[in-house]
């Protein structure tokens, strides 16, 4: 490096602002002509930019951002950003710092021991009706999320789900698990269910074991979901069967439920 | 230490029970370094979710592949989209010329391609000799030639001053001489 230590001193000044008005004016003379002294500019500014705690160094454009972006907006960079979003979500949510918790700990305990009594006081229910107490599916997730305008399939099916309209519903989830590179557990949840309610059983169980083998973090649903198949089907030995699989790990899907319904089905 | 690969086909497969592991070994640590530095619970949960995408792309675009712990990269990663984001946000307000903000992916891209040059900006300082390291860290972030001489028992300003005109033509050199910083110099 030819650079005088006295030029580059001057240069690092100038970098840190500390040039008076007439010095800084007179360095920028010099920066005319001196191609080294522009490259030596060049290179220690990005330094400050790389090596500050503070500083960030922009790009401002390049051919690359270009391939960088396409990947971003391809479906299996969606897929990842869905999936990514929900474990978030579902994280944030069940934080201990939440102190909401507590709480709802709380209400799920009292409604707990409410239906407790509830299944007590009611003897002898038949298969179907125990089903019929469970199939609102309003505990069902939405399958659109916030922002998420582009996938028209998924609205329509959700909608005709909300309706009841199960066989538009089949249709718009059949067009979507066709056209995706991945599904997502929820959406076999309710492709399940809408088997279910047109009383494909078999179907309906693929569909929820497709769930249950899924990396899906609602995977544990399936079981609920197979087992309340298995009761429409008035199967008590396969829905028994299930609820068993259910309760072998208290992190699953609707625990305490399947507790009572597994005593119920014992009486 | 898990292999990082197990996190990154985690990820790649959309693994949310291998997505929920990281969010529960590393989240913590991000959240209370955003929370520390200016942000809010949900800047860190955005910083979060790009820092993941950033990865991926790099793996699914130029073959990258992390030779640490995944834990430590990705709370690097981390840190560096939070210090671009409050960066932005400063010359948002100081600078009205500043130009329009591109759509979601395009600065999520941008911000792959700075971070690469961070990182090989990184591993340049790496590779001046330990007593440069020390010297050039403080200089970058502006400390005071005393009490850089103070904390690295310097005999006075003007040695200090010395050492950081040589290490710093060091280091210039060190980043002129590889090919990469003429490559990634479009930035």
């Amino acid at each position: 490096m030819s650079l005088s230590e006295n030029l580059q001193n001057q240069a690092d000044d100038y970098l840190t602002d500390k040039l008076s008005v007439d010095a800084k004016k007179a360095f920028e003379l010099l920066l005319q002509d001196n191609q080294e002294l522009v490259d030596y500019i060049s290179v220690n500014k990005e330094m400050q930019a790389h090596y500050n705690e503070e500083d960030w160094s922009f790009a401002d454009k390049d051919a690359e951002v270009e391939g960088l972006e396409s990947y971003l907006k391809s479906d299996d960079a969606k897929a990842l950003k869905a999936s990514i979003k929900k474990v978030n979500d579902r994280f944030v949510k069940e934080s201990p710092s939440n102190k909401k918790n507590y709480f709802s700990y709380l209400a799920i305990a009292a409604s707990v021991v409410f239906l407790i009594g509830y299944f007590v006081f009611n003897d002898s229910a038949s298969n179907l009706e125990l089903y019929e107490n469970y199939n609102s599916w309003q505990e069902l997730p939405s399958l659109i999320s916030r922002g998420d305008v582009e996938d028209t399939t998924l609205a329509e099916a959700e909608n005709a789900f909300v309706n009841k309209n199960y066989e538009k519903a089949h249709l718009f989830f059949d067009a979507y698990i066709q056209n995706s590179y991945t599904v997502a557990g929820t959406v076999l949840l309710y492709q399940g269910i809408v088997f279910l309610e047109l009383n494909e059983y078999n179907n309906a169980l693929t569909t929820f074991n497709e769930l249950i083998e899924s990396n899906s973090l609602d995977n544990s649903k399936g079981y609920w979901y197979k087992a309340l198949t298995y009761l429409k089907m008035d199967d008590t030995d396969a829905a028994i069967a299930t609820l068993n699989v259910l309760v072998s790990d208290t992190s699953n899907y609707n625990y305490s439920k399947a507790q009572e319904l597994l005593e119920k089905l014992r009486d | 230490m898990k292999d990082p690969n197990y996190f990154i086909t985690g990820l790649k497969t959309k693994n949310e029970k291998v997505i929920l592991e990281i969010y529960q070994k590393v989240f913590p640590n991000i959240k209370h370094f955003v929370l520390q530095n200016k942000g809010q619970q949900a800047d860190a949960e955005d910083v979060f979710q790009k820092a993941l995408l950033q990865i991926m792309t790099r793996v699914a675009v130029k073959s990258f592949e992390i030779n640490s712990s995944f834990e430590a990269y990705l709370f690097v990663a981390c840190k560096n989209l939070w210090r671009r984001e409050l960066n932005k946000r400063k010359r948002l307000v100081t600078n009205d010329t500043f130009k329009e903000q591109g759509s979601e992916a395009r600065e999520l891209a941008s911000s792959i391609l700075e971070q690469e040059r961070w990182e090989f900006f990184q591993e340049k300082l790496e590779e001046v000799s330990g007593n440069c390291k020390e010297i050039l860290k403080r200089f970058f972030n502006k400390m005071p030639y005393k009490k850089i001489a103070e904390e690295l028992d310097y005999n006075s300003e003007s040695v200090v001053r010395q050492r950081v005109f040589k290490c710093k033509n060091k280091l210039t050199e060190t980043i002129k001489k590889d090919v990469r910083f003429k490559e990634l110099k479009e930035l």
